[in-house]
């Protein structure tokens, strides 16, 4: 989807590199000129300290190597660009709790959209320091198959006292040919910032800070103040605090006073200032009364297809003033924002997806932000419980924890994105992901034409694409997944997402280009997801995720938001048997092509068939004459076994009594198929009904079709469409005749 | 000296392995076995994710009493209810007259509040434990994360497990601290 493959090699000549003598004389010349207090610079060679083996994991406060000068750490966030990628580095090799790890994400631009790319990280680099510079290098894990894996990064050393210098990062492939090259500014000592909105219910106090010296605590912790923001901090996790505190009234947790996770959900959707259903970093945390389950806190936001937006704290099941109360606090805050940020209990890391190494004694061990006080134990039979874990806990992640919140790929960290637990990325890549930037103009909308499905019922959805600005905005018309330029994503219930694959993929050039705006606000296109080259995709019953991507003519990428849409398990033996009828693949492939005569195809038909004649009564019986009826209407053309031409003319007598059956059928909403689709079957069965000879029939059909719509109370521009589309029909059907040689002489 | 049975075809017993000594200052190694008393295989689940907060089912929810029948140690109010998925292996199998720990580690979860509770006095503890598997409401023993992809196994062993709610106790007797452990 996106035009270039892969940020790692170089595309031509869109980046400046850096030529290491020359770059090596500037950090020189930049280090003497602020360097007041130190000793003349050593030879490089004396200076050069040995790549260093993948160190053991220090555990506290620690440069893991010898700073000559008194330098700036060697650790934070840069920012780069080359051609279309844009890259945020994540550098952590010195400072607080190194993990001594190199990570990225990059992200691409079309258009005027900016969209996710991929992620890597380099776990175990090799850290050489130069008097001028650090040089880390090393083999990264990507989330796509990156050409250039190799990383050699240079960070040049300069005095504490002065802003950090741009960082150079190359990429090289496995045989070392140089890949694309990076120039990155310094931006933040923290590895990501998260914008942090905190609201609270009336009459609950939110938590404001714990001195760590209020309580005895362990030897190697030092005393300090913490609030929310500060534990984060010490993490490498900038947390922003953002938007007005607001104080939201009692009612919002409904009739019974406490909250459960669906109110809290809602309370979010209404009062979190920046929400949107899209992965961005921020979070809301919301200091509520008491939870239904009587919990201490939540995140609430593990259900919906953008997870982990929201926690929240229960001040009647937290309250007190006493330290040991407030360090409580401190504890459920951090502990519930952990699980916003994907991290899951200390026992439970390896039910993640992929699953993750427990600590000691089953991860109880773990003296972390993520454990439970009360469920601390260091051993089977060792000591254990919350005295035992205050006594021993320093206020902090794990490393496992530090890795995943610094250099966790993207969409496992980031809100909104992966579902909680959820580490792996299942999703395509390109569908499912937001744009970080969106200035296309355009909106894409997925409809679906009824609340449910029947089971085997063929899902057709509406796509509708529409300006969002006053100005008129130019694209391309090509709106269905069948074009191009319309790509479809489907989340089974199973959970696995599969691309809609048309049957037949039509190639588009760009040329039909529409105007949106006041003239013509939106587009529509009705599209049939049920089956595709991969076979059906709706086929259990279950709560299915779709959603939309279509490639804007100046190259956005617009997306949808996802439609979530139902389908209903059979209610009856009728329903069982109709579905099965349906859920055929041969039935599918007819159901997509409405209709064919072809041998390959006859057992479909014949289902088909069973199901008009065996099952006339039935709702799902529309879809059976829909394609019979369509494919009546057709010459058939079919090359036999001796290669001779075989035309089955088209029996517009039986098309047109199969399709006003299907009318009658859709004729109220929510029943029979959706009303584009019946705007097709109008239009066809008047061009049925000429083909019997009754053009008198075939008229009253186009009149008929302005008539039921208008009854529908459409949008007035569709209304003049679906007239401008009754006038052609009449107009073709006049030519028609005319071919035919019949006289047409309706007015 | 086993402790009461349950009802129904199930049953469960707290005990004190022969030979070891309960003393103050130290954990008392109380264990819990489930038994099948009946005549047909049952699916029973050990302690989960939940199960000791009584967040979710099933319930097994501890607590020891002291001398006058005040509660020493239970579990706290519970933190959040983010609990695991309900998979095939969270069931034991019992065939007629077997029995299984469960709290076995690395299978199940330890019943925490037994595991760390260290009596300070010397005197006659009660150990309580409530085990509860009457939800009927699949949504009460569910995952409220990653569940999607063990539901279908995991709901007709759902469907098989005894109904049961009972409570099984022991009395264990806390000696003082063994010479020369300094406590
Ligand atoms: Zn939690």
């Amino acid at each position: 989807m996106l035009g270039v493959s892969d940020p790692t090699i170089v595309t031509s000549g869109m980046f400046d590199r850096f030529e290491d003598a020359q770059d090596y004389q500037e950090e020189v010349a930049a280090l003497g000129n602020g360097a007041s207090t130190s000793a003349p610079a050593p030879a490089e060679a004396e200076a050069e300290v040995p790549p260093q083996p993948a160190p053991p994991r220090p555990e506290r406060i620690q440069a893991p190597f010898p700073r000559p000068l008194r330098t700036r750490a060697v650790r934070g966030r840069y920012r780069g660009a080359s051609g279309n990628w844009r890259l945020e580095l994540r550098v952590d090799v010195d400072g607080e709790r190194p993990t001594r790890r190199v990570s990225g994400d990059f992200f691409s631009t079309s258009g005027s959209t900016t969209g996710y790319f991929g992620s890597f990280v380099v776990h175990a680099p090799t850290i050489t320091t130069k008097p001028a510079h650090v040089l880390i290098e090393g083999t990264g894990s990507f989330t796509w198959r990156a050409a250039a894996p190799k990383i050699r990064l240079r960070i040049p050393r300069v005095p504490a006292h002065q802003p950090q210098r741009p960082a150079t990062l190359e990429f090289r492939t496995a045989s070392d040919t140089a890949g694309s090259a990076y120039q990155c500014t310094y931006e933040s000592r923290y590895f990501r910032t998260v914008s942090y909105e905190e609201d609270s219910v009336t009459g609950t106090v939110p938590f404001v800070s714990y001195d760590t010296a209020s309580l005895p605590q362990p030897a190697g912790s030092p005393a300090r103040v913490l609030t929310v923001p500060k534990a984060l901090a010490e993490a490498g996790i900038e947390l922003l605090t953002t938007g007005a505190a607001n104080v939201i009234p009692t009612s919002a947790a409904g009739a019974n006073a406490t909250w459960s996770d669906s109110e809290l959900h809602a309370a979010m959707v209404n009062h979190f200032s920046r929400f949107t259903n899209a992965p961005r970093w921020q979070v809301w945390m919301l200091v509520a009364g008491a939870h239904d389950g009587g919990y201490r806190g939540i995140m609430f936001d593990y259900e919906d297809a953008f997870q982990r937006q929201g926690a929240a704290v229960f001040y009647d099941a937290i309250k007190g003033t006493d330290a040991a109360s407030r360090r409580s606090q401190l504890r459920t805050y951090v502990h519930e924002l952990g699980h916003a940020f994907n991290l899951m209990h200390s026992w439970q890391k390896d039910l993640a997806v992929p699953p993750a190494p427990l600590g000691p004694n089953g991860g109880l061990a773990d003296l972390s932000w993520m454990n439970y006080d009360w469920k601390y134990q260091q051993s089977p039979s060792g000591p254990g419980g919350a005295s035992a874990y205050w006594a021993s806990f320093p206020f902090q992640f794990t490393e496992n924890e530090l890795v995943h919140l610094r250099h966790g790929y993207y969409r496992n960290v980031i809100m909104g994105a992966n579902a909680f637990s959820s580490g792996a990325a299942d999703i395509d890549p390109d569908l499912f992901d937001d744009p970080v930037q969106d200035a296309s103009g355009l909106a894409l909308e997925l409809r679906s034409p009824k609340p449910a499905f029947a089971f085997g019922e063929p899902v057709v959805v509406e796509l509708k694409l529409s300006g969002t600005e006053l100005r008129d905005r130019e694209t391309h018309g090509y709106l269905h997944p069948n074009d191009d330029l319309v790509s479809v994503a489907v989340q089974q219930p199973s959970g696995r997402t599969r691309l809609f694959r048309p049957l037949l993929r039509h190639c588009v050039d760009t040329a039909r280009t529409v105007t949106l705006g006041v003239g013509r606000p939106a587009l529509y296109e009705s599209a049939y997801l049920g089956f595709g080259r991969d076979g059906f995709l709706f086929e259990t019953p279950g709560t299915y995720r779709i959603r939309a991507s279509y490639v804007a003519g100046d190259g956005s990428r617009v997306l949808s938001p996802v439609l979530r849409l139902r389908v209903r398990p059979p209610a009856t033996g009728a329903d069982e048997i109709v579905g099965e009828l349906l859920l055929g693949e041969e039935q599918g492939q007819l159901l997509a092509l409405l209709g064919s005569d072809a041998a390959t195809l006859r057992g479909g038909m014949t289902a088909i068939d069973t199901l008009v004649d065996e099952h006339p009564d039935h709702p799902l019986a529309v879809y059976g004459r829909l394609a019979k009826g369509i494919n009546e209407l057709r010459d058939f053309k079919e090359l036999t076994a001796d290669k001779t031409l075989r035309v089955r003319p088209a029996h517009g007598a039986e098309a047109a009594q199969l399709l006003a059956r299907v009318v009658e059928d859709s004729v109220a909403d929510t029943v029979g198929v959706d009303n584009i689709t019946l705007n097709m079957a109008l239009r066809a069965k008047a061009r049925a009904e000429a083909k019997a000879g009754d053009l008198g029939r075939a008229v009253d059909t186009t009149r008929d079709m302005v008539r039921m719509f208008e009854g529908k109370h459409l949008n007035p521009l569709v209304l003049d469409d679906i007239r401008a589309q009754a006038e052609a029909t009449w107009q073709e059907i006049g030519a028609d005749d005319g071919e035919n040689g019949h006289r047409s002489s309706e007015a | 000296m086993p402790g009461r049975t349950g009802v129904a075809a199930v049953s469960a017993w707290l005990y004190v392995p022969a030979g070891r000594r309960c003393v103050v200052g130290a954990v008392p190694p109380v264990e819990l076995r489930v038994g099948n008393t009946g005549t047909d295989d049952v699916w029973f689940p050990g302690v989960l994710d939940g199960s000791e907060t009584a967040s979710r089912f099933p319930i097994y929810r501890p607590a020891v009493l002291g001398a006058t029948d005040e509660v020493v140690a239970e579990p706290p109010a519970p933190e959040d209810g983010l609990v695991g998925p309900l998979r095939r292996t969270d069931f034991h199998r019992l065939r007629p007259g077997e029995t299984f720990d469960p709290t076995s580690r690395g299978r199940f979860l330890p019943l925490s509040t037994f595991a760390t509770f260290t009596p300070a006095v010397p005197g006659t503890y009660r150990y309580r434990l409530l085990i509860d598997t009457t939800a009927e409401d699949p949504g009460a023993w569910l995952g409220k994360f990653g569940q999607q992809a063990y539901t279908d196994e995991v709901l007709p062993l759902l469907a098989g497990v005894p109904r049961v709610r009972f409570v099984t106790a022991l009395d264990v007797d806390v000696g003082p601290a063994a010479p020369g452990t300094g406590s």
